[in-house]
């Protein structure tokens, strides 16, 4: 991601994105671990797995791939992840990103 | 419940979960004003509301009380009622409890402890990383206090009387633990909202029987918020001007102007060709940018739009109102007069003249109308709120962020309001700026404080005048009941026109008119000499003349001024003094 202003750029490498976006979703309430659609993220990825984060011209896109625990409204939940991961990208960069997509990959039972 | 009253059966669950949904539905504003954590967004009180709302009515549904139907329609209705985050953690704190209480006819203090501590293992398993200082703390506490004192607990009241003095010291520590909420200076809205709940469930066992869900709901509370917040708008006046520069000034000059202008407000843009500068910034103080650009030379043409009041437009116009014509734009080529001569450029010169004034208003107002009066009334910053779009904590710091005084007043106008207010004041008081909320509860006190109040007098006699005037004061509000309900007694039924006096009923009529005559009747008019209407915006003129005359016929001796008040959801403010 790059921000110009008269004094130069600055740009923020899309693993800092990503690790945000990482510690945002720790801290949301019903995600019990990230999930992955891409199979060798999936059995081999990091902590950073199914997070998935496009620095397209117009902004950014960010795709996450979580696991929700049985018995929550599962709207709800993902609303919830979208909002807070909003509010901390704004609150951090400054920049809104331009979409957020919730896609739920499993229901954890106990 | 008698018959073994160590033992919680199935009514006590069940009415004792609607008073916990009273207690928690009273302090629902409280709550929302607390909210800063995870997203400040105001509405951790009406997310957990609406979650034990729903609960209470799957409840209603329930025909046959057992503790098997009871807690089973609890656990739904939260379920299906959580909004939020704060309403699914609330969902998974009863889903856990009730869990465990489901498998047993009677409930004893073992399994009471037992449910808790389920209640914990299920909240908090569904968070990777759980952060301290929540909702979640919360509960974590409270299960493990009940399950170290097990043994001391006389019986269930003994029990809930120590959970709900623990919840509230719990929550008090909220403030030390996390540091956004230490920076806002207050405690978490979820775990006070659940602290409530274990106190309604304890005021019932202490023999608080009579459950009135109602009460709040009489007024259009319920009504569907507002979605776009005043305070996304940072500076107020979006500020234009056009300079033709003096000979000389050269392109250091206009950076330097820049560097100035930068620091007073966001969205700068300078542009300038040979002789010609054209400045466009979003502040609060376009008087000081136009005065700065006169240094570099001559003012062709000027603006400054209220941005607040064009958000407030779009606001009307999305419930459908009619909206005054928008402002010329700068372009146009001929300088109109009312660029020039609008009260934005008023206002701006204003500033300019008094920068430091020794006492500034900051009022809530709930219609355009009554923000006419008070801005006449020389209140210098009007945040917009009533009954259903209650102004955030933010809305107030940031009106007083905007004027410059070395004491300002802040009239709330509305009971709702004030805790937010407070909240408000308590982080801008400064030395050089004293912060100080007049409890005002309804429009009408503002105005008999902004009345009272002398300018060269000194502080505490301001004070002690304005409560005075606040006091003599009988605030009248005249509503519609949007669903059949109680209060005091009366019995009131949809569509009735409900008379309040300083917040007691005095009539409901399903006639506007009789209402408002009846309503007089039951007061002691003789006792007053003015009468002061302000009329709400979904009524017509014709209407308000017909009652004037009637009423000017009626009570001969008395003043009586009617204005249009323009607030929503309220036929009549009126005033008596």
């Amino acid at each position: 991601m790059k921000i110009v202003n008269p004094l130069g750029e600055i740009t923020i490498n899309i693993n800092v994105l990503k690790h945000l976006v990482y510690q945002s979703l720790l801290e949301c309430y019903g995600l019990v671990k990230m999930d992955d659609v891409n199979l060798i993220s999936k059995y081999l990825g990091g902590e950073e797995k199914g997070i998935h984060l496009k620095d397209e011209e117009d902004g950014i896109y960010i795709d996450v791939y979580p696991v929700v625990s049985y018995g929550m409204k599962i709207d709800q939940v993902s609303l919830n992840v979208q909002q807070y991961v909003d509010y901390k990208f704004e609150d951090m960069l400054g920049i809104k990103p331009i979409e957020i997509n919730v896609h739920v990959l499993g229901i954890k039972l106990d | 419940m008698d018959k073994e009253p160590s033992k919680i059966n199935a009514e006590f669950l069940k009415n004792g979960f609607r008073k916990a949904a009273e207690v928690l539905v009273a302090h629902r504003d409280e709550l929302n004003a607390l909210n800063v954590f995870p997203v400040p967004d105001g509405d951790t009180g009406h997310n957990m509301s609406a979650c034990v709302l729903e609960a209470c009515k799957t409840l209603d549904g329930v025909e046959f009380d057992s503790i098997k139907t009871v807690s089973k329609a609890i656990k739904d209705g939260t379920l299906m009622g959580a909004r939020g985050n704060s309403g699914v953690i609330l969902s998974q704190i009863f889903s856990g409890f009730f869990e465990v209480v489901i498998k047993n006819d009677r409930i004893d203090i073992p399994i009471f402890v037992k449910a808790i501590n389920r209640a914990n293992v299920v909240a908090t398993s569904a968070v990777m990383k759980p952060v301290k200082g929540t909702i979640l703390t919360l509960i974590e506490d409270l299960a493990k206090y009940s399950e170290k004192h097990q043994d001391e607990f006389m019986d269930y009241k003994h029990l809930l009387e120590m959970l709900t003095k623990r919840a509230f010291r719990v929550v008090e520590k909220t403030r030390e633990m996390m540091p956004k909420l230490k920076q806002a200076g207050v405690v978490d809205a979820g775990a006070k909202g659940l602290a409530y709940i274990v106190e309604g469930f304890y005021k019932y066992a202490m023999g608080e029987t009579d459950i009135n869900l109602e009460k709040k709901a009489s007024g259009p509370e319920m009504m569907p918020e507002t979605d776009i917040l005043p305070e996304e708008i940072t500076f107020q006046y979006c500020t234009e001007f056009m300079v033709r520069l003096f000979k000389g000034v050269e392109e250091k000059d206009i950076s330097s102007l820049k560097q100035i202008l930068d620091k007073m407000g966001d969205s700068m843009v300078i542009v300038h060709n040979e002789d010609i500068l054209k400045g466009h910034i979003h502040t609060d103080h376009p008087g000081l940018v136009f005065e700065h650009a006169l240094n570099y030379g001559d003012i062709m043409k000027v603006k400054a739009d209220n941005m607040k009041e064009q958000h407030h437009e779009v606001l009307l116009k999305r419930n459908g109102e009619e909206v005054k014509e928008e402002q010329p734009a700068f372009e146009n080529d001929d300088i109109d007069e009312e660029v020039f001569g609008g009260e934005n450029f008023n206002d701006a010169v204003e500033e300019v003249a008094c920068e430091t004034k020794k006492y500034a208003f900051v009022a809530v107002s709930p219609g355009e109308g009554i923000s006419k009066i008070l801005k006449e009334m020389k209140v210098d910053r009007i945040v917009f709120g009533g009954q259903t779009m209650n102004p955030s904590t933010a809305d107030i710091a940031n009106a007083i962020d905007a004027v410059d005084a070395e004491t300002v007043f802040i009239l709330p106008n509305n009971s709702n309001i004030i805790l937010a207010a407070e909240t408000a004041a308590k982080m801008r008081d400064s030395e050089e700026k004293h912060i100080e909320v007049i409890p005002t509860t309804s429009v009408q006190q503002g105005i008999a404080c902004l009345i009272s109040y002398v300018e060269n007098t000194s502080l505490e006699e301001n004070i002690d005048m304005m409560e005075a005037a606040k006091s003599e004061v009988v605030s009248i509000s005249v509503t519609r009941a949007i669903r059949d309900s109680e209060i005091e007694e009366h019995k009131i039924i949809e569509g009735e026109y409900l008379f309040f006096a300083d917040k007691k009923l005095i009539s409901h009529v399903a006639e506007m008119e009789d209402c408002l005559l009846e309503g007089f009747d039951g007061l002691d008019m003789d006792d007053y000499e003015i009468m002061t209407i302000f009329f709400g915006k979904d009524i017509d003129e014709e209407t308000v003349n017909d009652l004037s005359e009637k009423l000017r016929e009626k009570y001969e001796d008395m003043e009586i001024s009617v204005y249009d008040g323009g607030q929503a959801h309220y036929p009549f403010y009126i005033s008596l003094e």
